[in-house]
């Protein structure tokens, strides 16, 4: 051999680029095998644009524990010795992207920034490099390095055209010299390269066959659910996939004044495994150009779907620096659109032509599709009649609430719920529970889009729709008002069920918030000016009525009231209607700002019922 | 104090004192917030409120219901309806036990936020003290301090001191520094940006907001920087970058506080031929218009309609600029102060006659009705003067006020579309078509007690005629929406009486009835349908429905013959016609797919046993709806069967279910207690196969499993039942164990007999 061995230096600052990569372009050691393996794909899509000789391209990855070392073998073009100084060594000039810059080797490609053969460094102690060009298969090199700053180059025996990586690993990084795990990596960040990836030998089966389900043609659709299933099975980290939808770039989204290109293709799922509203257990991998540039880029699939899983190529993301994530640029949040619109038209193609697995799906994350279906229309109308709501009867649809409630859909924010509410509980009318998860939302919703009226209890407007007033002659409302009226109170004459509840008393929160904000006291503790913009809203309240009177004409006891006559029934039906005003005094009084006299509620009771009783 | 370091300890807190969830949600708050991820916040505030108040903790409620605030006031402008609230929030952190709480001063945010947008100028003197007085109170240690900053200084813009705000931010970022938290000036860009732009310093104003990217975090800030760049290039004349930088109008639509920064710089897109100045665009500002309007937003709405206004005028559509103004009009009085407003809409004003006038000159009325629909075209705009000048001169004219409403309605203009039928109506109540499309679009509003009202009142002006048939139509329509079925009856009745022979209507009738049990009326209605109708049909196969259910056979039988189904025989129809599957829904909505075999035209019985404690189906008599949920097979689908939802049980099953599990006795034995099994009419269904192993848990010697359902009919009696497993299921060194139906008779001995083999197996 007659030429030299040199020692050479790299043409930047390395060590300052490397602990950089060590420490924030690469977080994860795992990430410099892809490179590697990045470098050997683009090295034989390289030879096969140049050489025009046969080869058959391979790549080959050995780990070997006992001596610490993973060893990347391609039967690309490899390198001449110009070529390993220009490309190898000069950090920002991957050959690749010389190659796309002039428009040649297209999406096949997939380095770009001349950075890839670097992270070698961050977890070798040293990299040995055999290479023998297409170019003159006479002359082999060797180039090693440790640390990457500085490098030998010399001859070397020519072997087969190609490279040999041999990373001699850092103790720190033992495991990329796993047998275990790296046919794994490798099954996830290799599985859509084209060319075949063995490990340890080429007679070995490919990791990275067979390739994704949505490159195959022509299988059923039973082989295409089974492959789809046990591809998502590779990549779902937490739960066994329950189902898949494809992502098709032609269905997904509606192609026009934004569409760029290279929309995604893949697969989405859903988990097997029961979820709360807010569980997040969302994760997409990401594939640009064949390589994976990110395992979990949650944000492309939908806030709602915390269920789903997926893994896509999409050719029109562009991956950050590290590559490591992706830009958020337009192409970004339209590929998201695409892919939720994939989501929702794959739940709708299950729904209509999987009924069993679509009721999996719903008894699994009820809670979530709730959450889910408010953020959509489309979803919403697909779940609607299916979805359950916490109920004081149990988990029931909409449908089997309204059902139970003549048509209304009546919901408790807790804390509020009057004895009305108590009342519907004993007549089991259902009551949503609309203090849990998305459930006001989704029956508000339900009644905006599909039908039902919401009575929200404890509300101004739920209590109008509760107790709809009720038309009375003169002489009778005037008779109900002398029975029944208490200073700062209205009385209502109304119509409600059940007709053995009487009389609703309801105070009137506003009023009350003015009373406080427009006391003296209130100076004292808020801010002059503050104040002074808060009383701007107390002012337009009308501060007459404290509290309305229901009065259910339609309850036997205040017909019986009203229809007294003579001066001994009158008597008896005035006595009637104090106790009765207590009673809902008291029930009242177990609620906010109450109206406070519970001690004269009871006397009114105790002294009718003592009137009843009549002289001891 | 720092607000963040709080929420973080407290989030640990609730998680050690077993409260995770409520850590949880308390976490994703302030993100679906800044995320415009309006609908999930929603979803949890209810919940997160509720477990607040359950761990007594009013720190914790004052600052849930603050976040809440921000999205509703703050981004989407929900000032009218969250007003009361907000008060209600500020005397809440009135109180002792709040005051310290470092979130009570921003609930001032939330509060004079409300008037910024009910009418930011009106009400800037109020705003600028409060803020100013709250400063007073903090120093720029305070992670507020930038907020009330802000809020300062656009109160001073609103009251038209850009220069004056300027210099105050500028102070503001000086005490920033000097409290080491210079970097917090970034929350400062959004009004130093807005006050550059009204000094018109352009160049300035795109610097800061291209400054302000750099640390954008969140949705609201990605959106609002962009539509900042957005206006600012636009109003540079750099159209094209500007148009790159507008983010879609679906992004914008959720969040009202986006809506003008885009009406801005969509105007002058417009304005510059960059974006099409069409009726499209119309229909968008006017629809932003209107829904800051409902919101009580009233300054920004009248801004947004000059907009269209400016824009009309320029796209030669004087009625459209007209329309805009006269939304002014009415919404001046809405203003607090009118502030030059009134002056303002008397320039546009005079403008639009001017343009009104050359367009009249250039426009005569149409001679007739037909003349006025021929001189229409695809522009919704042009077609509203063309038919507002026919209608004027032929009123009576239905169809025209069909088409304005609907041209109206292209212009999402719904309310005068709704307004404009209404009025033909009141006028014309024999207007058949107006009630129609009136009553239809009340509908799919789900506004089904206007619909009601609608048609009644159209009943008692015209009770009879193809117009009262269609308000019957209407009132039933509108209370099956209500889920009110039966009080839709009498319409379809009357329809039926002003319409005899209408087969659609007695078919509905037919199925009501059936629903509301009434069975023999049912069958009565479809056998004269039968009789009337030459072909078979629908109401065939809902008589065949009713019949079976009534056990009326022989009409079952006729029907299915007309349908060309030959039945043998008589009494009930008991065939075998191969598998399907039955859709079955449970009294709490749950959907269960079961198999079953159809047994005649719309019958089936159910095969498949239910696990224990869950709904029992098996042997149910099924009557189904006879049109399936599913398709035909494809040719080559062999595992295709047939699903069809159930209408009624004919009759139940009766079975009971309970599980059998332990040693696998063996094919022989097995077979010898199934027939045994079956001479008490019990069924036994094996769930386990071959990879079912029980394993003795103190030897760990395996044994082939079993674990089967064993369903039992009403007339076999438990005792029974258990006797005969108690002589042939098992043996000691093969034992099975029946839990659940020890459990059933209360066998105390037998159960602590079975739950030691449990033990031994692991069951």
């Amino acid at each position: 051999m007659s030429e030299p061995v040199e020692l050479l230096r790299t043409q930047v600052d390395l060590s300052g680029l490397l602990r950089v990569l060590g420490n924030n372009l690469y977080s994860t050691p795992h990430v410099a095998l892809r490179e590697l393996v990045q470098n050997a794909h683009d090295s034989c899509v390289r030879r096969q644009i140049e050489d025009a000789g046969a080869f058959e391209p391979a790549i080959v990855v050995t780990p070997d524990p006992a001596k610490r070392t993973l060893t990347i073998l391609d039967t690309g073009a490899g390198l001449t010795r110009e070529e390993v100084i220009k490309y190898l060594a000069t950090v920002g000039a991957g050959y690749t992207g010389k190659l796309r810059a002039e428009g040649r080797g297209g999406e096949a490609l997939i380095g770009a920034f001349g950075l890839g053969f670097l992270s070698a460094f961050v977890v070798s102690e040293r990299v040995d490099l055999y290479t023998t060009s297409y170019q003159e298969p006479e002359q082999g090199w060797h180039f090693q390095s440790r640390g990457g700053e500085r490098y030998q180059l010399g001859p070397a025996a020519p072997g087969p055209v190609g490279t040999r990586v041999v990373l001699h690993l850092g103790e720190p990084f033992a495991l990329l010299a796993s047998l275990e795990l790296v046919p794994k990596l490798l099954e996830r960040y290799a599985s859509l390269l084209a060319f075949p990836i063995h490990i340890g030998s080429r007679s070995s089966d490919a990791v990275n066959r067979p390739p994704p389900p949505w490159r195959i043609d022509g299988d059923s659709p039973l082989l295409h659910r089974r492959r789809s299933l046990e591809f998502a099975r590779r990549f779902e980290p937490r739960f066994e996939p329950l189902c898949t939808f494809d992502v098709k770039p032609e269905v997904a989204g509606a192609p026009g004044e934004n569409d760029v290109g290279g929309g995604p293709r893949g697969l989405l799922w859903i988990q097997d495994g029961a979820t709360y509203g807010t569980s997040d257990n969302r994760n997409i991998s990401v594939f640009v150009r064949g390589m994976l540039v990110s395992p979990d880029e949650r944000d492309l699939l939908p806030p709602w779907a915390g269920f789903a899983g997926g893994v896509i190529e999409a050719d029109a993301l562009t991956p950050t620096a590290s590559r490591e994530d992706l830009q958020r640029n337009t192409a970004y949040h339209l590929v998201a659109g695409q892919i939720q619109t994939a989501l929702i038209e794959g739940l709708a193609h299950l729904a209509e032509n999987e009924p069993a697995t679509w009721r999996r799906v719903l008894l699994r994350h009820n809670e979530s599709l709730l959450g889910a279906a408010i953020c959509d229309p489309r979803l919403f109308d697909l779940l609607a009649p299916d979805l359950k709501v916490p109920t004081s009867e149990g988990e029931l649809t909409v449908p089997a609430v309204r059902k139970k409630s003549g048509g209304k859909i009546h919901i408790s924010m807790g804390e509020q719920g009057g004895y009305e509410e108590i009342l519907f509980r004993a007549l089991r009318v259902p009551v949503v529970t609309g203090v849990r998860y998305a459930a006001l939302p989704f029956c508000q919703a339900y009644a905006q889009r599909i039908g039902g009226a919401v009575v929200q209890l404890g509300t101004k407007q739920g209590n109008q729709s509760l107790f709809p007033g009720a038309e009375l002659p003169d002489a009778k409302a005037k008779r109900l008002r002398a029975l029944f009226h208490v200073e700062r109170q209205e009385v209502v004459p109304a119509r409600f069920a059940p007709d053995s509840l009487p009389l609703v008393l309801v105070p009137d929160r506003d009023v009350l918030l003015k009373q406080v904000l427009e006391r003296d006291e209130a100076d004292k503790k808020v801010s002059t000016a503050v104040l002074g913009m808060a009383r701007l809203f107390t002012k337009t309240i009308d501060a007459g009525v404290e509290a309305r009177l229901y009065v259910n004409l339609d309850a036997p006891v205040i017909q019986r009231i009203l229809a007294a006559e003579g001066p001994a029934e009158t008597a008896r039906a005035e006595q009637a209607a104090h106790l009765l005003r207590g009673v809902a005094g008291l029930m009242a009084g177990r609620e906010e700002g109450a109206l406070g006299e519970v001690a004269g509620h009871l006397e009114a009771l105790s002294s009718t019922l003592l009137a009843l009783l009549g002289p001891a | 104090m720092d607000i963040w370091r709080w929420v973080s300890e407290l989030q640990e807190e609730l998680t050690e004192s077993g409260r995770p969830r409520l850590a949880e949600l308390v976490e994703r708050i302030p993100g679906c917030v800044v995320n415009h991820e309006h609908a999930q916040l929603d979803a949890i505030v209810p919940e997160a409120l509720a477990l607040a108040r359950e761990a007594k903790s009013p720190w914790l409620e004052l600052f849930i219901r603050h976040w809440n605030l921000q999205s509703r006031i703050l981004h989407r402008y929900e000032a009218v309806t969250f007003l009361p609230e907000a008060v209600r929030l500020l005397e809440l952190a009135s109180h002792d036990e709040v005051r310290e709480c470092p979130q009570s001063v921003c609930v001032i945010q939330d509060l004079a936020g409300c008037y910024a947008e009910l009418d930011g100028p009106g009400y800037a003197p109020e705003r600028i003290a409060v803020a100013r007085e709250t400063l007073a109170r903090i120093d720029a240690k305070w992670p507020c301090f930038t907020c009330i900053s802000s809020e300062y200084a656009f109160g001073l813009l609103d009251d038209g001191d850009a220069r004056g705000a300027l210099a105050f931010l500028d102070a503001q970022a000086v005490a920033l520094v000097e409290a080491r938290r210079g970097a917090a000036a970034r929350n400062l860009a959004g009004a130093r940006v807005e006050a550059l732009l009204r000094l018109d310093r352009l160049d300035e104003a795109l610097a800061e907001a291209e400054r302000a990217r750099e640390s954008e975090t969140d949705v609201n800030d990605q959106l609002t920087h962009a539509l900042d760049a957005a206006r600012l290039l636009a109003r540079l004349g750099r159209s094209e970058e500007a148009l790159r930088e507008l983010p879609p109008f679906d992004r914008i639509l959720p969040t009202p506080s986006l809506y003008e920064r885009w009406a801005q710089a969509t105007h002058m897109l417009a304005l510059a031929g960059a974006v099409p100045n069409d009726w499209k665009l119309e229909g968008r500002l006017f629809n932003l218009q209107t829904k800051l309007e409902g919101n009580g937003v009233i300054r920004i709405a009248l801004h947004l309609a000059h907009r269209r206004a400016e824009l009309a005028l320029a796209r030669e559509r004087p009625g459209t600029a007209a329309h805009a103004a006269e939304s002014i009009r009415a919404l001046l009085p809405r203003l607090r102060r009118a502030l030059g407003a009134d002056e303002d809409l008397a320039t546009l004003e005079s403008a639009v006659t001017a343009a009104l006038g050359s367009a009249k000159n250039a426009r005569h009325p149409p001679g007739s009705a037909e003349l006025a629909l021929a001189q229409l075209t695809s522009d919704p705009e042009t077609d509203l003067e063309i038919l507002a000048a026919a209608r004027e001169r032929f009123p009576e004219e239905e169809r025209l006020a069909i088409i304005q409403a609907s041209a109206q309605r292209a212009l999402l203009r719904n309310a005068e579309a709704e307004a404009g039928l209404r009025a033909h109506l009141a006028a014309y109540p024999g207007a058949h078509g107006c009630l129609m499309t009136l009553g239809q679009a009340l509908l799919d509003q789900r506004r089904s007690a206007a619909a009601r009202e609608l048609a009644e009142s159209t009943l008692r002006a015209e009770p009879r005629g193809e117009v009262a048939v269609g308000a019957h139509f209407l009132l039933a329509t509108a209370y099956q929406q209500e889920g009110a079925r039966e009080k839709a009856r009498p319409h379809l009745e009357a329809m039926l009486t002003l319409e005899p022979g209408n087969t659609r209507i007695e078919l509905l009738l037919a199925s009501l009835d059936r629903e509301a049990g009434r069975l023999e009326e049912s069958l009565a209605r479809l056998d004269r349908l039968v009789e009337r109708e030459p072909r078979p049909g629908n109401h065939d196969w809902d008589r065949m429905v009713t019949a079976t259910l009534l056990g009326r056979w022989d009409a079952v039988r006729a029907s299915a013959s007309r349908i060309g189904m030959n039945l043998e025989g008589e009494g009930p129809i008991e065939e075998a016609w191969g598998l399907c599957r039955i859709e079955l829904r449970e009294p709490d909505g749950e959907i269960g797919i079961h198999h079953a075999l159809r047994t005649g035209p719309v019958t089936a019985r159910i095969l498949d046993i239910a696990r224990p404690r869950t709904p029992q189906h098996y042997g149910d008599e099924i009557v189904f709806e006879a049109a399936p949920r599913n398709a035909a097979p494809k040719p080559g689908d062999a595992d295709h069967s047939y699903l069809y939802p159930a209408l009624a049980t004919r009759k139940p099953g009766g079975y009971e279910a309970f599980l059998l599990d332990g040693v696998h006795p063996g094919e022989d034995a097995l077979d010898a207690l199934r027939r045994e099994l079956t001479a008490l009419g019990c069924v036994l269904a094996v769930q386990s196969d071959t990879t079912y192993v029980v394993t003795e848990a103190t030897t760990g010697e395996a044994h082939p499993g079993l674990f089967a359902y064993l369903a039992a009919p009403a007339s076999c009696s438990r005792r029974d039942l258990h006797d005969l497993l108690v002589q042939r299921a098992g043996s000691p060194a093969q034992p099975l164990v029946w839990p659940g139906l020890a459990q059933a008779l209360e066998l105390e001995d037998e159960l602590e007999r079975q739950a030691a083999i449990i033990e031994r197996l692991d069951l």
